[in-house]
Parts: C-alpha cells; structure tokens; sequence
C-alpha cells in the first residue's frame, strides 16, 4: 500500500496530465476507428498488425508521446514557479521524482496497451478454424517492445527536458550523428537504435527479442533517467538556473543563439522528414507485384532437380528422360557410379541455356522442361561434369586451354545422341564458313583468351563438335575419355598451358596429336566442300568506322544480305569481358554507340551476320580503331 | 507618428533583424557550397528553389513572430494604442516594415544568387527579371501568409499543420495539382531551368492569396479593437495543446479515412485485346495466343456470373501470359492503389485444363467483387462449390454422377458423412483434403441443394452468399450474422438445415454406392513425420508415407511442407516446397537441410490420381517444431 504522501503526489501528478491522459487515450483510439471506419473488423487478423511497417507506426507514436509528455514533465515546476511549494510539502524531491516518472510512466503504457488490445479483439473476430490456439504471446511481445521503446525516448526526453528550447534541438542533432555514424559503418550504433525495434523477427509463432540490444538500451535509458534525476534534485539551486533557457529579456548576443537554434532545430527536423520520407514505399501507384514461389525437388537415380513449384506439371518428361541421359553419357564416356548430379533451373540465365559447375548443372528457368531441346542441353552439360570428374578437375583448372576440348566433346554428344540433325547440319555449316575464311588457327583452339581477342569465343562449340568428330573417327568412341583421364594422371606435367599441354595428353592417352589435327582439317575442307554454295551466300562484310560529336559507330559498307540480319558489337579493349560487349541495333545502315561508355584510347568493333539456318552469328574478325 | 513608429520598430528589432540576416546569409552559404563544389554540374537556381521555400518561410515567420506576435503577447500593443495613431496605421507600419526587411533579405540573396548563376553558366538578362519576379511574388505571399498567421497567435503552428494537410488532401482527392497553383506553381521543378515568363495563372493565384492574407490580417488586427489578436496571442493551456492535437489528429484520421474508402483507380493494360460488358471488363495483351477469343470467353463467362448472382459489377480483369508456369498453377498479382484481378497463366501449357482454370479465375474474381468477403470461412465452401458447379454439366434433378470426376471426388473427400461441423472449420476441412476434394464436396452440398429445391432456389441462396457486397466499415458486423446461409437457405429454398444436410448426406451414399468399385481403388495416404535432434537448436526432419491400398499408388509421389507464418492462415501455394520421388518406397526418406528449434512446419504427402484428376493428399498437419 502507497504512504498517503505518494498516493498524493501521484493524484497531483495525474491531474496535471490528464491532457496527455486524452491525448494518448483519443489517439489510441484511433487507430480501431480507423478499422472500423474503413475496413472489414473481422477480416483484420494479426498478420497486418506484425508487418514492419504496422510496428513502425505504433513505435512513432510512442516517440512522440514521450518525447511531449517529457520534456515538459520535470522543468514545469521550475518554469510555472510551483517548485517552491513542492519544496514546502514534506517530501523529498526523489520522492516527487519517483511519483512524476511513475505517472508519466504509466499513462504513457496506455498506448501500447490500446494498440494491443484493439488487435486482440479484431483479430478475435477474425479467427479461422486454422487457428488452435489465441496468439496471446505475440501480442504481448509486441507490447512490450512498444513499452521498451517508450521507456527509452522517456528517459532520453526527461534528460534533454532541462535544456528547455534547445531540447528539440539536441534531439535533432542526435538523430544526425547516429544517421552520420551508421552511414560511416560504425556498427555499435544499431544496438542503441530504437526504431529497430519495431522490426519483428519471428521463429514460428515466437516473436524473437533482440535480448542484448534490450538491454543496452535499457542501460542507456537507465543512465538518461538518472541523468534527469540528478539534474532534478538540483533544479533551482543555481543562480539563473533555467533562467538564461527560459527567460523572455535576454541580453542580444543571446538573441543570436535563440534565432540560430530555431532555425536549425526546424532544418534539422525538417531534414530528418526528408530523409525518412525518402525510404516509404517506392512502388508505383498502378504497378503490379507478384509473390515469389519456393523451390522444389525432385530426385531420380543419377539426378537431383531443383525447380520452381510452379513448374511441377512440366517437369515429368524431363525426370523420366533423365537417368536416360546420364545413361548415354556415361556409356560414352565411361566412368563409374557416382553422386547425383545436381541440375537447377531456378534461374533465368541471360547468356546461356546452361552452364556446369563440378558436380552441379545449371539449366536456364527459360526452358521448358518437356522440350527434347532441354534433355540436349542437359545432356552437353552432364558432359562437362563427367569431363571434370574424368580429369579429376584438371580439364577447369586448364579451361582456357582446353574449352575446345570440353566444349567439343560436349556439343559432339550433344549432337550424336540427342539433337535432331538440324542443328548438327547448322553448327557445321558455321565450321565450314570458318574454314573457308582461312580462320581455324590452332594456336587460337588451344587458348580461348586468345580465340576471344581476335574471333568469336563461341567458335569452340561447331570447331569443337569437329574437332573431337575427328578425334574419335580416328582414336574411337572412347578417345575422348582417354584424353581427359591422361589429364588426371598423376606424373602428369603441372604447368603446360596451350599446345604442349594437348600434345602431352594425346600422347598419354595413346592418340596422335598430328593425325587428329590431320583429320580435323580433312573434314573441315569436306564440310567445306559440301555446304560450298552455302558459304558462298555468306558475304564478307566490312565496317566503316565513324563518329560525331557524341556518337561512335560503324557504317557497313557492303549492301545489306537479303537473308539473314547484319549485327555489330563492340568492346572497350581485347581484354574485355564478353559480357560487357554492347550490340545496339542498327540505325540505318550504322551502328551507334555512346561515346562516353568509351573512355579510353581505342575501341573493337565486330560485324557479322545472323542466319537462321547457322547455329550462331558469323563475324568477321576484331577490329581496333584509335579514338 | 508614422516616423516615430518606423524608428520605434527600427531601434526595437535591428539587433535580432540584423542577426537574421546573418543567420539567412550563413544557410544560403551553406546551402549553395554542395553545388559550387560540383562545379559547372548543377544550376544554383535549383538548390536555391529549395533555399526559399525553407529559409524563406523560417525567415518571413520570424519577422512577424518579432514585429506581431511578440508584441501581442507582451501586451505592448496596448502602448501603442495609446498613441494618436489608428490601430490600422499601426498594423501597416508593422506590416511596411517587416515586408520591406523581408523582401530585400530576399532580394539580396537572390541578386546574389543571379549574379553568381551568370558568372558560372552566363545567362540572358531577361532570365534574371522572370527568376526575381517569381521569387519576389512568391516571397511577397509567403511573408503576407506568415503576417496573418501571427495574428493567429497561439494557434498559427496548429494552422500551418492544418494548412499542410488541407493542401495534401486536396491534391489527393481532387483534380486540382496543388504542385502547379499559385506559389508552388511559380516556385516549381522546372524554376530554374523555365524561359518563359511565369503563367499569370500562378502569378495572378499568387498575388491574390498574398492580397487575401494581408486583408486577413488587418481584419484580425482590427477586429473588436484588436483584443481577438491579443485574446489569441496568449500562450496554450496544456488543454488547449491537446484539444488542438485531437483535432489535428482527427483531420488526419478524417482524411486517412476517406482515402482508404476512396474507390481506387482502375488499373489498365494499355494495347491488349479488351471485350467489355455491362459491369465487366477483360482485356488480354495481344502477346497471348487468341488474345480476343480468350478476353470474349472471359466475358462471355463474366459476365454471365455477374448476372447470376446479380453482382454490381466485377473489377476488370487482366490475363497475362506467363510462359514458364505450368499448365496447372495460376497467379494473381496484387495491384498497387489501384483495382482489378491481374492474374498469370501459362495459356499454351502442354498441360493446360481451360475448366479448371477458369473455375480458379471466377473464385478470385468473386473475392475481388466482394471484396474478400466470400473467403470467410463461414461461406468460403459456397465459393469453392459455386466455381466447380458453374462449369459442372450436371444441373437440376441430374444425379451427381452426371458428372462423373466430381462425385468421385466428392465421395472420396466425405467418405463418411458431412456434417455442419465441415462447413464451419471449412479451412480445416480443406487442408485436410485437399483444395481440389474439398471444393467437389462443396459442390455436391450445392447439387444436392439444386436436385430437391430447383435451380432458381439454388440461385437466391448464391445471391444471398456471393452476390451482396456490404459497405467496408464496421457495419459489416450488424449486417451479417453467422446465419446468413441458414436464413438464405429457409427464405429461398423453404428449407431448414437440418433437411438439407439430410438430403446431402442421401445424395453422397447413393453416389458412393454406385462408384463404390472405382473409389476401393483410389489410395488413401498417411504421412508420418518425425524430428532426429541434430544439436540443441537444429533438427532433421523425416518422414515416411504409406499408400492403402499398398499396391494402389502408381507413379510419382510428393512430400510437400512449407514453413509457416507466426499467425495461422491458410497456406499460399507460394510457400509450397515438394520433394517429389519416383516411385512409392516404404523407407523413411528426409528433408534436405535442417530446420531449428521453434521453427513451424507444414507437412502432408500428395499422389496424383489419374481417375479424380487431381492430388490427393495425406491432410496438412501443422508441427511445431520442438
């Protein structure tokens, strides 16, 4: 039982901020109205109430409401000289202290009790038959976290109180320094930040507390209420205490002070709304969004799928066709049993419709799972996984020396066991027009950075289908194999790159490095010979380099082919990227492209023609031109 | 006099008058330095657009703070009026001095500005009148507002507060660009990079308000000899505060209010094929194959439902394409501040089922029509049933094996009777069955409903259950009453529930009897799930399902879990996760990866039966993880 001196004190206290009483009591209130004025009550179940954003705006409320009832709480006696009489009543200043914080305290608890009650109740009304047990736990956490965050604005508002017009100053530039701190990436600053309190983390149906941050804030809040407390015991004790802050006659040069804070105190907070403001929500009135499905997965005997959900109804063909793939493969290549390869198709991959990475495939999300061209893609990349567990890694560990090799086996088993012929006829075609442009260079075969430099990186793939045709006309099915696990042997020669390297496995491997380039030549001119009159209808083309003022581009010079489309790429150095490579669209018979994307020295430029009868673009040569 | 007043004023604000114009040259600097730092990049005039509407306004509201405010609130007015001069010389005297201070501090900086603006960019001298005439009269209305509010005395920061919101709202409810009127039509994004002379729309809007505010404040200073002024200069009672918040905040609420309530803009797909009908619009972008055949259909069966159930209208209606979804799984998009049902599809699936699509895309174009309404649990079994029974052949005192997939899924899903216990935990009984099973047991509740009371029966009952849209308040409450199908049901079927029930009941054994044969067949699921403890907080969830018959599963299975939200809801097809499997096993099998302590899971297993043309399910059962 309160001492009768408390029970006064805090009737005294209540009485004298009844107004907040309403105001947190009309505020809190509006929020259900809201509701009910607006909305559906039993079609407003919890899950609003839990968003960040709902938190958000129940922790500002809270910031205001401490803020205002504190900074006026302690000080008012002083400023409407009731102090004096405070001191003539027979407590002590701790006493009275004591009886505002607990007052203030407790009016200002009626907030986040009124947010959580009017959730409870909407969300009463809007249970389903899916819910077994009331979510009491979740509700109250959420309180708490609001009591938690208005005990800390309090405390901070009681000890900035005493500055009186410059409180809201300081408050500003607090707000700015813990900003300034956090963008520099001091990271103990976001254990005092408040606001993040309000973004709720849950494990099931636990709200998770952020236990530390709590209680470093209730430590710092703790040391501003004793900051406040002290402060008050001594409040009037000084001469001119409070005076200079409160005082309407001033001497001038205070006059500077008082106008200069204003001013910067409304900048600052209006600076804050702006920077604040800036992070609500970007989407556009009238856009459209979609929720992300989950993954699935489905596992055969020599793969592991993983997919969208929503591609379930597709996926079948693909499952049943699979171990069939592998089965191919692995007859081709040899091998033993080994882990599930596993194959994604979660992601829209821009510039391939695979890629393989050791024990792993990646299929595009663009291709349709029950499409013969998807098994074909799948077969070429099991290829490239059996090719690095063949060589033990050492075929990825020599890739630019040997992408011929890996990209050439790939796309021959591609072709043999699992494309129609059209696309094997395509991608010779591509070999023979190389061919008889005099542009198969073996040095460039054996060294892809080099290929990249002067051709077209993609050459590998019809070159490589012809190279190891060759390989395995000459050496037999099981050639391929034998090259990749001489590249796994253990005496094997650790550092040869580029031709010794091939050379050095064909001889392990028993084959002859010559007689397969022999023969790999030999077919190309039989190629070329067959499909003469198809590369005859290929034309060279030539580019004109030009600029203006802000452009650079490239006129082609011959008339345009009646088959096919002209295409021109550049890039910014031979060193760059091909990913980096841009290909606008013509513009007339130019290509333009912005010079300011080219800074340097010099400029590549590439022009070829597409054809749909070929597996990829024609190009001529790189051309470097100095800007 | 008039001297003697201008020198009083003069000897009584020069020191503060002065320091402003310190304190104004100090944030011009400083709001000026980020741009000269970057060089010839950015234009002045444009940070210096942003340097009037703040320091401005703080400039010219202090200026009357010091000349009306101030001097109200001392009650040295009164002194004033003991002189030989009327209280309307005196306001203008206050007046002349404070907009003189105020327009050349304006001035100054924005000379200073121009000329700083030339020495960088070079500009044409008529650039330099349109910019300082803009500012000048824009400066000129802003001092007169803050004139006026300064009589308003205790009250002019609630009035600026209300003024922000008034203007907010009018540029949300209304037509009018508050952005392009009147001064923020002279101070816009383009000030600083506009040759034209300023549109006397804005200019005459400018200095009109500016005429009307100063009008306001030499009524407010004359008004009953000036005591409203000094009576509204008094500091606020801690009452007065908080009455003045509550209304604030009301306005606020008021405002919220009537924008939630507001009817949204309608959301539109530019450039697709578009077939409208009375309360009906589908459009459908020309990308997807038979764009205007699939709108018409789409109408076609819109439309009709409309008029069925006797709807106002339905939301438009947007069909997308989706290429890479499957013939099976539909999405609908949620729309931002705007209305409609956008949904995706993928309409040239292998696998595509035209009914059971566009049994899915009326359920959400009847939830979008009643505003979720008929998703509540007490009718959503009415709207799983009415999208079935809609494309069903089967009508009037046909049995239900007219269609033949539908009874057999409806007396698998209730092989014992239903009861009024399933319609009232609907979303229980769905995630028991399965969404495809549960919505045939629906749609035999409703045949059984059209086989002995007649279609038009049938029908008022749907219009009483999906064809009433309430008002989106709290009224809804009062309105509508748990038994709302029940007094549908005795009002337009003259019958009670009970009988109905019943004659269900009757219906499902005699279906049940008859396909009894192909329904021993179909397999039945049971998933059993257990949590290995890997360490104290991770788990290793395994599972092992059961076919009976053993031998009645063919094909490929799936174990599907999701994790589930804090609050219990029904569960997305979104958050579905499936780990398929080849062929039935009786091992145990596991997930993949772990799931911690306290976690919420979801599980079942799933069999897709050739003979019902859809999953079975083993139920959802919800764990928590432990």
């Amino acid at each position: 039982m309160m001492p009768t001196a408390m029970r006064m004190l805090c009737r005294k206290e209540l009485r004298s901020i009844r107004p907040f009483l309403l105001l947190i009591l009309g505020f809190g209130l509006l929020d259900p109205l809201f509701v009910l004025f607006a909305h559906y009550p039993d079609q407003a179940d919890l899950s609003e109430w839990l968003e960040a954003e709902t938190q958000w705006e129940a922790h500002l409320m809270m910031f205001f409401f401490a803020i205002a009832l504190a900074v006026g709480l302690l000080v008012r006696e002083q400023d409407e000289g009731t102090l004096a009489f405070l001191d003539a009543l027979p407590v002590s200043r701790d006493r009275v202290f004591v009886a505002k914080i607990l007052v203030a305290s407790g009016v200002l608890c009626l907030y986040p009790c009124l947010n959580v009650a009017s959730a409870a109740v909407f969300h009463a009304l809007s249970r389903t038959s899916l819910e077994t047990t009331f979510p009491w736990r979740l509700l109250l956490a959420g309180g708490a976290l609001q009591v938690a965050a208005g005990f800390f604005w309090f405390s901070l508002g009681l000890s900035l109180s005493f500055l009186r017009r410059f409180a809201f100053l300081v408050l500003a530039l607090l707000f700015w320094a813990a900003l300034a701190l956090e963008e520099a990436g001091w990271t103990p600053i976001r254990w005092i930040n408040v606001f993040s309190l309000a973004q709720p983390t849950f494990l099931g149906r636990t709200w998770v507390f952020p236990r530390e941050k709590l209680l470093v804030q209730a430590a710092v809040a703790t040391a501003f209420l004793a900051l406040a407390w002290w402060r008050f015991r001594r409040l009037g004790e000084a001469v001119g205490d409070g005076r200079f802050l409160a005082l309407r006659r001033r001497p001038w040069w205070t006059v500077l002070i008082v106008t200069g804070a204003t001013m910067v105190t409304v900048v600052a907070w209006i600076g804050l709304l702006v920077w604040f403001g800036k992070d609500l929500s970007d989407s556009l009135p009238g856009s459209v969004s979609y929720p992300q499905w989950r993954p699935s997965r489905a596992t055969t005997e020599r793969y592991e799928f993983i997919f969208p959900e929503y591609q379930i109804g597709t996926m079948a063909p693909l499952l049943e066709a699979a171990d069939g793939v592998e089965a191919k493969v692995r007859g081709f290549l040899g091998g033993e049993d080994s882990a599930r390869i596993r194959v994604d198709l979660t992601s829209p991959l821009e510039r391939h419709a695979g890629l393989a990475y050791w024990k792993s495939v990646r299929l595009s999300s663009r291709m349709q799972p029950g499409d013969p061209e998807t098994l074909a893609v799948l077969g070429h990349e099991t290829v490239h996984v059996r090719l690095d567990q063949l060589s033990a890694g050492r075929l990825s560990d020599v890739f630019p020396s040997m992408r011929l090799f890996h990209e050439g086996v790939a796309t021959y088993v591609e072709h043999r066991f699992f494309a129609t012929n059209e696309p094997l006829a395509q991608s010779r075609r591509v070999a023979a027009v190389t061919r008889a442009r005099d542009e198969v260079k073996v040095e460039e075969l054996v060294d892809s950075d080099l290929l990249r430099k002067r051709r077209d990186p993609d050459l590998v793939y019809p070159l490589g289908e012809v190279f190891i045709a060759a390989l395995v006309t000459r050496h037999g099915d099981d050639a391929p194999a034998r090259v990749a696990r001489a590249l796994a042997r253990p005496s094997a020669p650790k550092d040869l790159v580029g031709l010794p390297l091939w050379q050095d496995a064909f001889q392990a491997a028993g084959c002859s490095w010559p007689g397969v380039v022999d023969e790999f030549f030999a077919e190309l001119d039989r190629l070329k010979s067959e499909h003469r009159e198809w590369v005859a209808s290929i034309p060279r083309l030539r580019g004109i380099f030009v600029k203006d003022a802000d452009r650079l581009g490239v006129r082609v010079a011959n008339p345009w082919p009646t088959q096919g489309f002209v295409v021109c790429r550049f890039r910014a150095s031979p060193e760059a990227d091909p990913r980096f490579y841009e290909s606008p669209t013509p513009s007339g018979d130019t290509f333009w492209v912005d010079r300011s994307n080219y800074p340097a020295a010099t400029l590549g430029f590439q022009v070829g023609i597409r054809r749909f009868d070929a597996s990829q673009v024609i190009y001529e040569p790189w051309v470097e031109v100095r800007l | 006099m008039i001297r003697a007043l201008l020198y009083k004023e003069w000897i009584q604000h020069r020191g503060p008058l002065a320091v402003l114009m310190v304190l104004v040259g100090l944030g011009w600097t400083l709001a000026m330095l980020p741009v000269l730092a970057r060089g010839r990049e950015l234009v002045l005039l444009d940070q210096f657009r942003n340097f009037v509407l703040i320091y401005g306004i703080l400039a010219a509201s202090w200026i009357c703070h010091r000349l009306i405010a101030l001097e109200y609130r001392g009650r040295t007015q009164l002194f004033l009026e003991g002189l030989p001069v009327s209280r309307m010389v005196m306001v203008l005297v206050k007046y002349g001095v404070g907009v003189s201070v105020f327009l050349l501090l304006l001035g100054s900086v924005t000379l200073l500005t121009l000329a700083l603006e030339a020495w960088r960019h070079g500009q044409e001298p008529s650039l330099a009148a349109m910019v300082a005439l803009r500012v000048g009269a824009v400066g000129w209305f802003f001092f007169n507002l803050c004139f006026v509010l300064a009589f308003a005395g205790r009250y002019r920061l609630a009035i600026w507060i209300g003024l922000l919101l008034a203007l907010l709202a009018v540029h949300e409810f209304t037509s009018l660009r508050v952005n392009e009127v009147g001064p923020f039509g002279l101070l816009d994004q383009r000030f600083a990079f506009e040759r034209e002379w300023p549109r006397p729309g804005a200019l005459y809007g400018t200095l009109a308000g500016g005429t009307l505010c100063l009008i306001g404040a030499l009524v407010l200073g004359w008004t009953r000899e000036g005591s409203v002024a000094a009576l509204l200069a008094e500091s606020m009672s801690h009452r007065e505060k908080v009455m003045v918040a509550l209304v604030l905040g009301g306005g606020v609420f008021a405002v919220s209010v009537l924008d939630e309530r507001r009817p949204k803009a309608p959301f539109d797909l530019p450039g697709a094929a578009t077939e409208t009908r009375p309360g009906i619009v589908v459009k459908v972008p020309w990308e997807v194959v038979d764009a205007s055949q699939r709108a018409r259909m789409t109408a076609d069966h819109l439309s009709a439902i409309r008029s069925f159930l006797d709807l106002p209208s339905i939301p438009p209606v947007f069909l997308v394409g989706r290429s890479d979804l499957d013939g099976r799984h539909y999405e609908r998009g949620t729309l931002d501040q705007a209305e409609g049902v956008h949904v995706q599809a993928n309409f040239s699936a292998a696998d595509w089922d035209e009914q059971r699509f566009n049994a899915w895309l009326i359920r959400e174009a009847l939830l979008a029509a009643t505003r979720g309404r008929s998703a509540l649990e007490s009718r959503r079994w009415i709207l799983d049933g009415f999208s079935v029974w809609w494309f069903g052949s089967g009508r009037d005192q046909n049995p239900l094996e007219t269609d033949a997939r539908l009874a057999l899924r409806a007396c698998y899903g209730a092989p014992q009777s239903v009861s009024r216990g399933h319609l009232a935990r609907w979303l229980q009984f769905r995630e028991e069955v399965g969404p495809d099973i549960a919505a045939a047991v629906a749609w035999s509740g409703l045949r059984a409903l059209e086989r002995r009371r007649g279609g038009d029966a049938l029908r008022q009952v749907l219009r009483r259950a999906l064809g009433v849209v309430r008002p989106v308040d709290g009224r809804v409450l009062w309105l509508e009453s748990e038994g709302a199908f029940d007094t549908a049901l005795e009002n337009a079927a003259g019958w009670e529930w009970q009988a109905w029930i019943a004659g269900w009941n009757e219906d499902l054994d005699a279906s049940r009897g008859r396909l009894s044969n192909t329904l021993a067949a179909i397999p039945t699921l049971e998933c059993q799930v257990g949590f290995e403890n890997l360490s104290a907080e991770s788990r290793l969830l395994n599972y092992q399902v059961r076919f009976q018959p053993p031998d009645s599963a063919v094909g490929a299975w799936s174990f599907l879990h999701a994790e589930l939200p804090a609050v219990d809801v029904e569960i997305p097809p979104q958050l579905v996760q499936r780990e398929r499997h080849g062929r039935p096993g009786d091992g145990m099998e596991s997930l993949p990866g772990t799931i911690s302590v306290g976690a919420r899971i979801a599980t079942t297993a799933a069999l897709e039966v050739p003979a019902l043309g859809c999953e079975v399910i083993a139920g959802w059962t919800r764990h928590e993880v432990r």
